[in-house]
C-alpha cells in the first residue's frame, strides 16, 4: 500500500513538473522557418479620390480631368474602375458611351439624363524628368454597375515602386518596365440643353489589387546581337534554422557584381521576388554601354501537390539603343532587376500553404558590349 | 485493477498536459512567423510619399489572417502623415456585405490590428477594403483595394 502511494506521488510530481517546469520558453522560441516567406505583402498606393472638371458649353460639350495612381507597394498592382455613380441631386445618372447619343441635339430632358465618361489615355511619368509622356489608347467608357453595358475599366498594371531604383538614364526602360505611377485622362461629354449653370458630382471608384507580372508587362525587346560573355549561377537555398542562403558564383571574371535576395512570399498566390543587383567596378569603362539579359529557372521541389510555379524571365537592357548613347555605370547607382516567382497555391487547404518551401533556382545572365 | 486505472488516468493527464503545451507553442510559432516583415532592401529604399490635394495614400495588408471569426488580424492600415484627409475604412465581402467599419483615423494614425464586425465562415474569402476620405465631416471620395481574408477556424 505504501508502495502504491509512493507511485501515485511520483506520478503527481511528474504532472507538476510537466505543467510548471516544461520548458515552454524554449519550445516557444520563434522557429526560423528558414524561408523569408513571412510576411504579408502590403498594398500601398496613392490614388485620386476627388478631381474637378469644368465644361464651358460656349466652346465645347466635353471636359477633361485626371485620375492619378502611384504604387508604393513592393509588388505589382493592377487597378480598375469598378463603378460610377451620380452623387449630387439633379446630376445626369444614365451613363452612356461617347458616341451613343447625338449630344448636339439632346433635348432638355435627355440632357438632364445622359452623360458619358471615358478613359481616353494613360500617361506615365518618365523616370528621369517626371515629364508626362502620352500613350495612345482606345477610349474606354465607364458604365455604372446596373448598366447593360457594364464592364470594369482596366487601368493596367503599375510596377512596384521598388523596381529599378536608380534607373534614371535609360529610356529603354520606359517601354520595357511599366512605371509605378500613372495618370489616366478622362473625358466627360454632356448635352447642351442645360437650364442653368450647375455643379454636379460623381463618384468613380478605383479598386486596386496585387496583380500583373513582370512577364506580362514586359515588351519584347530584342536581344539580337547579344553575346554571352559570362554567366552567373544564383542559388537560393532556404534552410530550416537559417536565413535564406543566396550564393552567387561568377563563372568568369566580371566587371559587374551580382547579388541576389529572396524577398517575400505570401500565403495565398505566393510571390517571391529576387532582386539581382548590378554594380560596376570597372573604373575605366565609364563610357561603355551594356546590354544585360537575365533569365532564371526555378525548381520548387517541396511544394505541396497541385501547386504551380510560374517562371518569369526578365530581360533588361542597359545601354545604347533607342537613342541612348551612354549609360554611366560608375556613378554609384545600384541597378535592380526584379525577378518574380509566382506560386499558385490556391486550393481548399489554406493551412497547407504555410509549409516551408524550398526553392532552388539557377539564374544566368548575359552581357554584351554594344560599343562605346 | 483500480490502481492500474488510476495510473492510466494520471498518465493520460500527463500526456494531455504536454500536448497542450505543444499546441500553445504551435500557435506561437505561427504568430511569430506572420509577424516577421518582408522588408529586405525595402527600408533603405523608402522615400517620403507625396500626396496632393484630392489624393489619398492608403496602406493595408493584402491578406488578413484571422485565427477565428472573432479574433484580431494584422492589418497594418495607415493614414500617413502626408495625407490631407481623415479616413474611414470599410471592408466588404464579395456579396457586398459590410464586414468591418473602422473608426475615423487622422493622418499619422494607424490601425495595426482589426476584428471583424460580422463573423465569417472558415476559409479563404475575397473582400474589398474601401478607404473613404473626409475633410472634417465632408466626404471627399474613396478608393478600394482587393484583399484576401483567411479565417482559420
Amino acid at each position: 500500500m505504501k508502495k502504491t502511494l509512493k507511485q501515485y506521488l511520483i506520478y503527481l510530481l511528474t504532472i507538476v513538473v510537466t505543467l510548471f517546469y516544461c520548458p515552454f520558453g524554449v519550445l516557444a522560441e520563434p522557429v526560423n522557418v528558414g524561408v523569408n516567406i513571412t510576411g504579408l505583402l502590403t498594398i500601398e498606393y496613392v490614388a485620386t479620390i476627388s478631381s474637378n472638371m469644368e465644361i464651358d458649353l460656349t466652346n465645347s460639350n466635353t471636359g477633361s480631368t485626371y485620375l492619378f495612381v502611384a504604387n508604393h507597394s513592393n509588388v505589382y498592382l493592377k487597378s480598375k474602375i469598378t463603378d460610377i455613380e451620380a452623387t449630387s441631386p439633379g446630376a445626369p445618372n444614365q451613363f452612356v458611351g461617347p458616341n451613343e447619343k447625338n449630344w448636339n441635339t439632346l433635348s432638355v430632358e435627355d440632357t438632364a439624363r445622359f452623360i458619358s465618361f471615358e478613359v481616353v489615355g494613360t500617361r506615365y511619368y518618365h523616370n528621369s524628368s517626371s515629364e508626362l509622356v502620352p500613350l495612345v489608347e482606345e477610349g474606354k467608357t465607364i458604365y455604372a454597375t446596373e448598366s447593360e453595358n457594364y464592364a470594369e475599366v482596366d487601368l493596367g498594371t503599375l510596377s512596384s515602386y521598388y523596381d529599378m531604383p536608380g534607373m534614371t538614364e535609360d529610356d529603354i526602360f520606359n517601354y520595357a518596365i511599366p512605371k509605378y505611377k500613372k495618370t489616366y485622362e478622362l473625358y466627360a461629354k454632356v448635352g447642351y440643353n442645360w437650364l442653368e449653370t450647375k455643379n454636379i458630382t460623381y463618384s468613380i471608384t478605383i479598386v486596386t489589387e496585387i496583380g500583373g507580372t513582370v512577364l506580362e508587362q514586359l515588351a519584347n525587346p530584342t536581344d539580337d546581337g547579344s553575346k554571352p560573355i559570362y554567366d552567373a549561377d544564383v542559388t537560393i537555398i532556404p534552410v530550416n534554422g537559417a536565413e535564406p542562403l543566396v550564393e552567387v558564383n561568377l563563372i568568369s571574371n566580371s566587371d559587374l557584381l551580382l547579388r541576389s535576395e529572396l524577398e517575400a512570399q505570401t500565403v495565398d498566390n505566393s510571390i517571391s521576388r529576387v532582386y539581382i543587383e548590378f554594380y560596376n567596378f570597372d573604373l575605366f569603362a565609364s563610357t561603355e554601354t551594356y546590354e544585360l539579359a537575365f533569365a532564371a529557372g526555378i525548381d520548387a521541389s517541396s511544394l505541396k501537390p497541385g501547386a504551380k510555379i510560374y517562371n518569369q524571365i526578365n530581360k533588361v537592357y542597359l545601354g545604347e539603343s533607342a537613342g541612348v548613347s551612354e549609360l554611366n555605370l560608375l556613378d554609384g547607382n545600384i541597378y535592380y532587376i526584379p525577378y518574380t516567382i509566382t506560386v499558385d497555391a490556391s486550393n481548399d487547404s489554406i493551412n497547407a500553404d504555410r509549409e516551408t518551401y524550398t526553392i532552388n533556382g539557377i539564374a544566368t545572365y548575359e552581357h554584351s558590349e554594344l560599343g562605346s | 485493477m483500480k490502481k492500474s486505472i488510476g495510473i492510466t488516468i494520471i498518465k493520460l493527464l500527463s500526456f494531455t498536459a504536454v500536448t497542450a503545451g505543444v499546441v500553445i507553442v504551435g500557435v506561437n510559432v505561427i504568430v511569430n512567423y506572420e509577424n516577421k516583415k518582408n522588408s529586405i532592401g525595402q527600408n533603405e529604399l523608402l522615400e517620403e510619399i507625396e500626396v496632393s490635394d484630392g489624393q489619398l495614400a492608403v496602406k493595408i495588408n493584402s491578406v488578413l489572417p484571422f485565427k477565428n471569426s472573432y479574433a484580431y488580424a494584422q492589418a497594418n492600415i495607415e493614414n500617413i502623415n502626408n495625407n490631407l484627409y481623415d479616413m474611414i475604412i470599410k471592408i466588404y465581402d464579395e456579396d457586398n456585405k459590410l464586414l468591418y467599419t473602422s473608426p475615423l483615423i487622422k493622418p499619422g494614425e494607424n490601425i495595426k490590428e482589426l476584428k471583424l464586425d460580422q463573423p465569417l465562415k472558415k476559409g479563404l474569402h475575397s473582400a474589398i477594403a474601401y478607404f473613404e476620405g473626409y475633410s472634417g465631416s465632408k466626404y471627399i471620395g474613396k478608393t478600394g483595394t482587393r484583399i484576401k481574408i483567411i479565417v482559420e477556424n
